[in-house]
């Protein structure tokens, strides 16, 4: 089961998880899991037409997913799905 | 550039590394970096680049050192609280380091300054705390054709990288566009530990220093992913976009833009505290309306946490993050005063409100800190 990992800018929309196993064979099967589990973080993700944002990142293991085939790329049972959103502080 | 005695002396534990050496301290002598703001990375950053010898350095920030700062801006001291930080911090490093060169730019770097002030340092790094001045330090280095060591922080998350478009991707090519303002919060409004821009800006400044001395392997083309509170720090790797507007095949942004209207938000992370003239009341007038026969409802939006520094008697605790949900608990009908810490997330709290059809609201102007200092002098402000 591939292993969502996310920064503690959206741990709050998680219930406090930095990590979650989630199901699904691709990143888009996969997050359909988690915004079906945690509504909330899907505001976060995606703009009101259902495209992701474009301050948010998503990484299979060390790759982007936009260097490999977008939503549609597939994950393996020990992949790791990362959330790397644009942070502000300094 | 020759090392006095004085300077071998100082230096000699730099000297005694063969990747370092007398060459490589020439080198560190010889070079120059400008820091975008003197906060918690500036802190760590221009601390360590004026230890090391780093010949000079150039601070930018408009601000003043504020007792909220010292938690981690530990190039500022409780005897600078109230003085500019260009100055606290200038005089902070001389003091480690009186060999150096210290330029102060007192302004905010904007787009009409920021070509100017930069074009004479060899290297920039990201100390800023806002999406605008992140972008325009990007486009400034990579229009500039310089390296930019970026550093960025909230809560107990850290990023670090080193953007470099003569040889990998820019900050744009990552995050080609800021997120929508209001989404993500600032650490004025998140809070931020106060370690955390002491480990993200030492790996600034060791970045830096293996830039100037060109040794080792540089985080270009990678992006660190620092979490303190699993204790990891984990790698992505980072590619050229070839569609980015500044760096791509096709680069379209030939000259500095308007960076506020880019990202929709002002140019620093101070909370403005303000939804706008006619949704907005002021902390008296409050007080007034609460002690007459029609009291609003009170809504606080903070966290449940923050309520045990300073609450409001009979307020209504709901979490911004959570009001969406939870909206049905609030009656349409009532008028309703929304308030936080300083004003900005019930901006935001009453803009979705108003959306959802209540319009019976007011924002609390500057939030319970605002009723702290100009009603009940008994809270503290935070």
């Amino acid at each position: 089961m591939p292993t969502l990992r996310v920064p503690a800018l959206l741990t709050y929309y998680l219930d406090q998880h930095s990590q979650l196993p989630l199901t699904g064979d691709t990143v888009a099967a996969a997050l359909r899991d988690l915004t079906t589990r945690h509504p909330a973080i899907a505001p976060h993700l995606f703009d009101s037409a259902g495209n992701l944002r474009r301050h948010i990142n998503l990484f299979v293991n060390a790759e982007n997913i936009r260097s490999l085939n977008g939503l549609q790329t597939p994950l393996g049972e020990n992949d790791i799905l990362k959330i790397v959103p644009s942070v502000t502080g300094g | 550039m020759p090392l006095t005695h004085e300077e071998i002396l100082r230096y000699s534990r730099h000297l005694l590394i063969p990747e370092v050496g007398l060459n490589g301290q020439e080198k560190l002598k010889a070079a120059s970096a400008l820091i975008i703001g003197t906060g918690g990375l500036g802190s760590p950053v221009s601390l360590y680049l004026a230890a090391a010898g780093v010949g000079r350095i150039g601070l930018v920030d408009y601000d003043s050192v504020d007792s909220s700062n010292l938690q981690r801006q530990i190039v500022h001291g409780s005897s600078t609280v109230g003085k500019l930080k260009v100055e606290s911090a200038r005089a902070r490093l001389l003091d480690l380091n009186p060999g150096i060169q210290v330029d102060t730019y007192n302004v905010p770097f904007t787009a009409a300054n920021a070509l100017e002030i930069a074009a004479p340092y060899d290297i920039l790094i990201d100390g800023t705390d806002n999406f605008p001045t992140r972008y325009l330090t990007n486009d400034v280095a990579v229009l500039l054709g310089k390296a930019l060591v970026y550093g960025s922080i909230y809560r107990f998350d850290g990023q670090a990288s080193v953007f470099d478009a003569r040889r990998g991707p820019c900050y744009r090519c990552l995050f080609p566009e800021p997120p929508p303002p209001g989404l993500v919060p600032t650490c004025a409004e998140g809070g931020v530990l106060g370690i955390l821009p002491g480990t993200i800006g030492t790996i600034q400044a060791t970045e830096a220093l293996k830039l100037i001395l060109g040794i080792g392997d540089a985080l270009i083309g990678r992006l660190l992913l620092y979490n303190a509170l699993d204790m990891s720090f984990d790698f992505v790797n980072l590619r050229k976009n070839p569609a980015c507007r500044i760096c791509g095949e096709n680069a379209e942004i030939k000259e500095l833009v308007d960076y506020e209207a880019f990202c929709g938000v002002p140019g620093h992370d101070h909370e403005t505290g303000t939804a706008g003239a006619e949704w907005d009341l002021v902390a008296p007038e409050l007080a007034r309306w609460l002690t007459g026969e029609n009291p609003p409802l009170l809504l606080d939006v903070r966290e449940p946490h923050e309520l045990a520094i300073s609450a409001l008697p009979g307020a209504l605790n709901i979490p911004l993050g959570a009001l969406a949900a939870r909206l049905s608990e609030l009656d349409s009908a009532r008028e309703m005063v929304v308030f936080c810490k300083a004003g900005t997330r019930s901006a935001r709290a009453l803009e979705l409100l108003v959306s959802a059809g209540f319009q019976r609201v007011k924002n609390l102007r500057g939030g319970i800190n605002a009723w702290a200092r100009e009603v009940d002098l008994s809270l503290p402000v935070y």
